[in-house]
């Protein structure tokens, strides 16, 4: 990510936020209390660049079935909540203030980005189907936004034009809603994404393939080997996982990372020699701002992660919490607001993922590098059983 | 490694898995076998029924029941000790809560087997049972075949799901003649780690070979078409236990591939409750029985039972109790009942989760959890565990108004009420959808022949179509359980 937070700055504002969620949250200020600190304590762990041991809110605790909403999120202040896709069927709200949302917007726009590239394709459902499903998740008298619409935003704000290919079909939509019936969806056909690539290719210009795993994935079927030839005009950035064949209330066949990856390299022609400059994934989730790009690394055949400087990554012990040097273990991510005053208790958490490191800085244990995420074990429980929350046929009732 | 065989006379493949350091060998339903398997245990179930009386039949259940009622007897020892290897869930659990059902079987008095069902269809109100009351709720709930012959049941599919030891075996009685009519059986196991179906019937082998004879059991994945399709084909009458999904699944498979009106019973999720009245709060005698029998309520099987306690709703100052009960909750789990290690990941990730609010009792190992609900709500609990939900009750017309906005999920309800009102909890939950209402610490115990399962006798359901449903209460006084 190109943005430079020198080290002094960034324990500012790791600072001015640890300080206002102690003063703003219960929650907080228990959980530390819990483990033996104080809000001293917790400034001088800031003053030592000790990140690792502030306590961490596990992210979980924002699903909407812990019944911590109010506990989390301060709902004092103008602000809208981040919700998650949904994935297991109990979506997270995290409410977030218009400047952080202005941020975390403007982030996943740098990081769809690639230089000198001004058109993209998002795998995605359009802004309007975004926007109605977002106004149905609506809590408590706040408005919501669903993350992922964040994320197209962000592209669409960063790309001269962007083309989603999942929108709804207008004429179907209005017959249906007189029979009252839900509102009907219509994908991009595979000539119609074959006349993009074939555009940018005949006149020369980048072009990124975005968005989501599972929506890109069925196209790739349609295509033979060999059928476009973007050479070093073609990009390709992924975000919100879906590797394990779900998303939201999207399914689709389990991918293989790397066979996915050679797929798309073969079936668009990109240059596989700088494969690892022109392909990346995004790992990041509604509880925390930070944003982490990830350049697809042919010698570990998986995307390797590399934390810019708004963010501490450690990797460390399921049982302990304590920072790993090596191995395996849950993600934990201290990342302040922009702001210094975040509207919910996200400033340092822990996620239920699991990832390998490969490289951690000595001085302070902090992960420089890190692969292989995925679900920890048992993360995702059945939950309740209302299915997902958030279905693109639901958007005729929004 | 030592391994042990269970094995069905009609199924012939088998599967071996390890658990608990035990390799279990399983019979294994394989597609091509299903319709000879249907075709023989038939034609074998008609010709047993055909000599045997149903008087006969329940002499030798009681038999084979007492086998397991006895929980210092050799074989139920055993039993308990493969199910707590095997499974994980505590010795107490499987020995006082599952192999527990038991004990009140074989000393109920054969001649009232069956009598109260049909009394509470004639009857406007709760009639007495051997326990508490059994009582009908419903218009037009008499029998659609009051006369004649009664339905044939044909073959009786289960899908069981679970691993509560007693109640994934005793199902098999559904398909036992009542007055005649017995039917052939074909029983999935829900997993290859659920031994005691398989126990049950190897010691049903030995003490009741002809029965045995009428039955299939064994292993397929669920949702293996090749062989579910033939079974529900085959089968007149389905009971699937399980996830609604399932249960949705299975019923419009049978409708879409089974006989023309077969019955499917659909045993669904449910969220057990529990309403404690005032002078069980106050007095502190009272209190201490009730806190006694609602931990051993919430913890019997890790909280994953379907009569499971979620929502408490208690009458007068519920925080304080709250406290007490998570307290009791933690001294039970590290004294007498500990926690499933294989469910001790869920205990972890509960007590991350829930470290920062105050409104949450965690016990200090995570082995159980006590939330403080401010206001009366119906509340879905997320995970399956030792964690429920305490709340203020204005009454019981209030709990049971509360709990009637989800009667789909309802079906034990414990209640601690004075004997003035415990009529009065029959009815106002009854009506609210539950159908077994227990006294603290009994939530696990029912009893088949004067209770119902989620609202219905399956057994004269299949044979005697009735609409409505039954709720029963299983005491009459509260010495009944204070003594």
């Amino acid at each position: 990510m190109n943005v430079t937070l020198p080290e002094p700055a960034f324990e500012d504002l790791v600072r001015a936020s640890v300080e206002h969620q102690w003063g703003r949250f219960g929650y907080y200020k228990h959980l530390c209390a819990a483990r033996g600190l104080a809000l001293a304590d917790l400034k001088a762990v800031i003053a030592d660049r000790a990140y690792h041991r502030l306590p961490a809110v596990a992210a979980p605790a924002f699903k909407l079935s812990k019944g911590l909403v109010d506990e989390l999120n301060d709902l004092a202040g103008p602000g809208v909540f981040q919700v998650s896709s949904s994935t297991s069927g109990d979506p997270s709200y995290v409410y977030t203030s218009p400047e952080e949302l202005a941020d975390v917007t403007s982030r996943y726009g740098r990081a769809f980005g690639f230089p000198g590239v001004s058109v993209g394709v998002a795998f995605a459902p359009s802004i309007r189907i975004l926007r109605a499903l977002s106004k149905k998740a609506a809590l408590k008298g706040r408005r919501a936004a669903l993350r992922m619409l964040l994320g197209l935003e962000g592209s669409v704000a960063r790309y001269d034009r962007t083309i989603v290919t999942v929108d709804v079909d207008l004429p179907r939509t209005l017959l249906n809603r007189a029979l009252g019936r839900p509102a009907a969806i219509r994908k991009m056909p595979a000539a119609g994404l074959a006349s993009i690539v074939r555009d940018a290719e005949s006149r020369g210009y980048g072009l990124s393939l975005g968005g989501l795993t599972l929506l890109l994935r069925p196209y790739l079927d349609e295509f033979r080997e060999g059928e476009f030839s973007l050479g070093d005009k073609g990009f390709v950035a992924f975000s919100g996982g879906g590797y394990s064949g779900a998303k939201g209330s999207i399914r689709g066949e389990r991918i293989d990372k790397p066979a996915f990856v050679a797929r798309i390299a073969a079936v668009f022609g990109l240059d596989v020699r700088t494969l690892s400059a022109r392909v990346k994934d995004i790992y990041s989730f509604t509880e925390t701002p930070a944003m982490i790009e990830g350049l697809w690394e042919p010698g570990l055949d998986d995307f390797l992660f590399r934390p810019g400087p708004d963010c501490r990554v450690y990797v460390v012990d399921p049982e302990t919490e304590a920072p790993l040097r090596s191995g395996r273990g849950l993600i934990k991510v201290i990342a302040p607001c922009a702001s210094g005053r975040p509207a919910a208790a996200v400033t340092s958490v822990l996620q239920f993922d699991e990832a390998e490191i490969v490289s951690v800085r000595a001085d302070d244990g902090r992960v420089e590098a890190f692969t292989r995420v995925a679900r920890a074990a048992g993360a995702d429980a059945p939950g309740a059983e209302a299915g997902c929350a958030f279905k693109a046929a639901e958007i005729a009732h929004a | 490694m030592h391994e042990i065989v269970f094995s069905d006379p009609y199924v012939k493949a088998a599967k071996t898995e390890t658990a608990g350091g035990v390799a279990l060998r399983f019979p294994l339903f394989e597609a091509a076998a299903v319709p000879d398997i249907i075709r023989r245990v038939r034609r074998r179930a008609a010709e047993v029924f055909a000599e045997l009386t149903p008087a006969d039949i329940q002499a030798s259940m009681d038999r084979l029941d007492a086998v397991f009622a006895d929980p210092e007897g050799g074989e139920a020892r055993a039993a308990a000790d493969l199910i707590h290897r095997v499974d994980g869930f505590s010795r107490h659990d499987i020995v006082r809560y599952g192999l527990g059902i038991f004990g009140p079987l074989v000393a109920y008095d054969r001649g009232l087997v069956g009598r109260f069902p049909a009394e509470a269809l004639r009857a406007r109100g709760p009639v007495e049972t051997a326990f508490g009351y059994l009582r009908a709720f419903g218009a037009g709930r008499f029998p659609v075949r009051r006369l004649g012959r009664p339905r044939d049941p044909g073959l009786v599919s289960h899908f069981v799901s679970g691993n509560v030891a007693g109640y994934t075996a005793i199902l098999t009685r559904i398909g036992l003649p009542l007055e005649a009519g017995g039917a052939a059986q074909l029983i999935k196991l829900p997993s290859t780690s659920a031994v005691f179906p398989m126990i049950y019937l190897s010691k049903m082998a030995a003490l009741a070979p002809e029965i045995r004879a009428t039955m299939a059991c064994g292993y397929w994945r669920g949702g293996e078409v090749a062989v579910e399709d033939v079974v529900l084909a085959a089968s007149e009458t389905v009971n699937v236990l399980g996830a609604d999904a399932t249960v949705r699944d299975i019923e419009s498979r049978s409708k879409r591939l089974g006989p023309r009106r077969a019955v499917v019973l659909g045993h669904g999720h449910k969220v057990g409750a529990a309403y404690i009245a005032r002078p069980f709060v106050a007095s502190p005698a009272l209190s201490e029985r009730v806190l006694e029998g609602l931990v051993r309520d919430i913890s019997a099987f890790d909280g994953c039972a379907c009569y499971s306690p979620k929502n408490i709703y208690v009458q007068g100052d519920h925080r304080a109790f709250a406290e007490r009960l998570a307290e009791a909750l933690a001294r039970f789990a590290a004294s007498v009942s500990p926690v499933n290690p294989a469910l001790e990941r869920i205990g972890r990730s509960l007590k991350r989760i829930y470290l920062g609010s105050p409104d949450v009792l965690a016990a200090p190992d995570g082995s159980s959890f006590v939330r403080v609900g401010h206001r009366s709500v119906f509340w879905f609990p997320d995970e399956a565990y030792r964690y429920v939900q305490v709340m203020p009750a204005e009454g019981l017309e209030a709990a049971a108004a509360t709990l009637g906005t989800a009667r789909r999920l309802l079906q034990t309800v414990v209640v601690a009420v004075p004997d003035a009102e415990i009529l009065r909890a029959l009815e106002l939950f009854g009506r609210a959808g539950a159908g077994n209402i227990h006294y603290p610490g009994s939530a696990p115990l029912l009893n088949v022949y004067e209770e119902p399962h989620d609202g219905d006798f399956d057994h004269l359901k299949i044979r005697r179509p009735y609409r409505g449903r039954f709720a029963a209460i299983n005491f009459k006084r509260n010495s009944d359980w204070l003594r």
